[in-house]
């Protein structure tokens, strides 16, 4: 009896331990973000919005915050077809050198980003499209790319071949058959990827850093910026408007990859 | 219609297809029949175009299709795992094929219609797969492969995964389908029940090569191999030596008896054949009866009790402890003969089938 309620005032102390030390900086900076006072604090000095509306009227925030959305869709774009291409290559077909090909494409997560942002810095360099906003997205979707394989991978092995030998049975040429058949199939892994990497380009700021200049700048790259000369509570604001980003990203995915029951058979 | 001519296939190094040759008539339902593995769906596959010969050509019309992709062949298939796509509702499914070939919009609609009628899925038309019991989705998958009116139809074992009752309710579905449309058929299966009951003519298959190629009835009363006789029906094997050869048949020895049977070659003296008994064929003697041609004392074994029949495993000294089967239909003498008592058995000499013994593969 004392054993098992040990037990549970244990698990209890982690679990509220764990719940309160990952959710303890959100809470405080949605709190210090409504501050009246002239400093981040928290719990904040009485309650107003006034920092939201100095956001508002702070181009050098709102103009990094589309730049960032520009670069997110940019990269959404590019890792979709490379994404489901390489995906669907490497589950569904025998190729030769198929287990390095998969480490190849996995090669992004072991390289550490500064490196990455340095290399792709350079690189862009020569090809003289530094400075310019769309690269800044083909290297954010570059850094990422396995997360959206690894998404449209999961779905693909799912899929039961003999669909595409029922598609080609039924007359669909092979264009038809991607189409038709395995482009759906396959659907809710590209959904999942595509927020993934939407908000994983949302947030990335390292190799922003490398990749951006001061009319370029993304909003990662901004906060960091403002911190270095005064901090104020409008970088609360602006973190919050990335939590509340994020949580509409989670929002998307839940109510869209609950299309996935529809595409499950049997 | 369909002509198979010399095909082969090989994975690695295994022959699944070894010289196969078989045609099929207009019309005709036609079923391949063999054990997993034996290469019925390797055959099948390849005639659907998903797999490509090693060697020899398929000729559909009279047409080779050596170079004719899967999508540019006029074949409907049902799928062992019915392939049916799980985003499409039961009557998208029927339509994909008529889209694919670019039927006409309203043409589309009707046939939709008419096929789903013909499957007897009326009403059903807009659930999705998953929402179907496996019956249903069995004839929505019977419809797709249907609704082009392709001329020839191939079915990979769709029924082995249902339970028995509406298997066998299915059999006569898809017979009654096939018939009112018409269409040529090729079914692969390894249950002999839905063999004989669904077709015009059955291939059997062992190990990669055609065994028989007959109507149903031939292939059950005259195997041409000891395979077939052993795969088809509840048969007794046991082995032998012939002692003389005749226009009737050989006389054969086993053990200390010496009996007349029948085989489709001439044997020759000292040959050691392999002899075949059907259960049904063998009769359970009463005292006194001396109507076969054969006749032993035997020990029973086992009594098996099937339900609508008995069967009688017995052991019989006098040829060489031989273990034969028999069948008892008769419910009045259910029982009557139990372990360890002594019956006596008979057989005529025409349902003696003698093979020559194959080569251990």
């Amino acid at each position: 009896m004392t054993g098992s309620r040990g037990k549970s005032v244990f698990i209890w102390t982690v679990t509220w331990f764990c719940v309160i030390t990952l959710s303890a900086p959100t809470v405080i900076i949605i709190g210090a973000s409504f501050t009246a006072g002239e400093i981040i604090q928290f719990p904040p000095d009485g309650l107003s919005l006034r920092w939201y509306d100095a956001l508002i009227g702070q181009t050098a925030f709102t103009d990094a915050l589309w730049r960032t959305l520009y670069v997110s869709l940019v990269c959404t774009a590019v890792s979709i077809p490379a994404g489901v291409l390489a995906a669907l290559a490497t589950v569904r077909y025998r190729l030769r050198f198929r287990p390095a090909i998969q480490v190849y494409l996995l090669l992004p997560f072991t390289i550490p980003l500064v490196v990455s942002g340095i290399g792709m810095m350079v690189w862009f360099g020569e090809l003289r499209i530094l400075g310019a906003l769309w690269p800044v997205g083909v290297g954010l979707c570059v850094i990422n790319l396995p997360f959206m394989i690894w998404a449209v991978s999961a779905s693909a092995s799912a899929l039961d071949p003999e669909l595409e030998n029922a598609a080609a049975n039924c007359g669909a040429g092979p264009v038809m058959v991607f189409f038709t058949v395995t482009l759906p199939a396959v659907t809710p892994g590209i959904i999942t990827g595509a927020l993934l990497m939407f908000i994983l380009a949302v947030n990335e700021f390292l190799v922003s850093l490398f990749l951006t200049d001061s009319r370029t700048v993304t909003l990662p790259v901004q906060i960091y910026n403002s911190i270095r000369s005064v901090i104020t509570p409008d970088l609360a604001a602006i973190s919050v408007v990335y939590i509340v980003l994020a949580l509409a990203a989670v929002w998307l995915l839940d109510r869209l990859v609950g299309l996935e029951i529809f595409l499950k058979s049997r | 219609m369909v002509d198979v001519r010399q095909i082969s296939r090989r994975f690695g190094d295994t022959l699944a297809v070894d010289d196969a040759t078989l045609s099929v008539r207009r019309g005709d339902f036609l079923t391949i029949l063999g054990p997993s593995g034996c290469g019925k769906t390797t055959l099948l596959r390849m005639i659907a175009g998903f797999l490509e010969p090693s060697g020899g050509h398929i000729l559909i019309d009279g047409k080779p299709m050596d170079d004719v992709p899967a999508h540019r062949r006029s074949i409907g298939m049902v799928f062992q795992k019915l392939a049916l796509f799980p985003h499409m509702t039961a009557a998208q499914n029927v339509a994909y094929p008529l889209k694919m070939r670019r039927f006409e919009r309203g043409e589309i609609a009707a046939r939709v219609d008419r096929f789903l009628k013909l499957v007897r899925l009326d009403g059903l038309g807009s659930r999705r797969p998953h929402e179907l019991s496996g019956g249903q989705q069995q004839r929505v998958a019977i419809a797709r492969a249907l609704s082009f009116s392709p001329d020839l139809l191939l079915l990979d074992e769709p029924l082995s995964a249902l339970d028995k009752k509406l298997r066998e309710e299915m059999q006569l579905e898809f017979r009654r389908i096939q018939q009112e449309l018409g269409v040529t058929t090729i079914n692969v299966t390894h249950d002999q029940r839905e063999a004989l009951v669904m077709s015009d003519q059955i291939v059997v298959m062992d190990a990669g090569r055609i065994e028989q190629d007959a109507a149903p009835e031939d292939v059950y009363q005259n195997p041409s191999t000891g395979f077939v006789a052993r795969f088809l029906g509840m048969t007794s094997v046991f082995s032998g030596i012939v002692v003389s050869q005749t226009d009737a048949g050989p006389t054969i020895r086993v053990g200390d008896r010496e009996m007349h049977g029948r085989a489709g070659c001439a044997f020759k003296p000292d040959d050691t054949v392999e002899c075949a008994l059907r259960a049904e064929q063998i009769r359970i003697l009463e005292a006194g009866d001396d109507g076969c041609d054969t006749q032993v004392v035997a020990t029973v074994e086992q009594r098996i009790f099937e339900g609508d029949r008995v069967v009688y495993q017995v052991r019989v000294p006098a040829l060489a402890d031989a273990t034969l089967y028999a069948f008892d239909h008769d419910p009045l003498q259910h029982r009557r003969h139990g372990v360890n008592s002594t019956i006596t058995i008979g057989w005529n000499a025409a349902d003696l089938f003698a093979f020559p013994v194959e080569p251990a593969t």
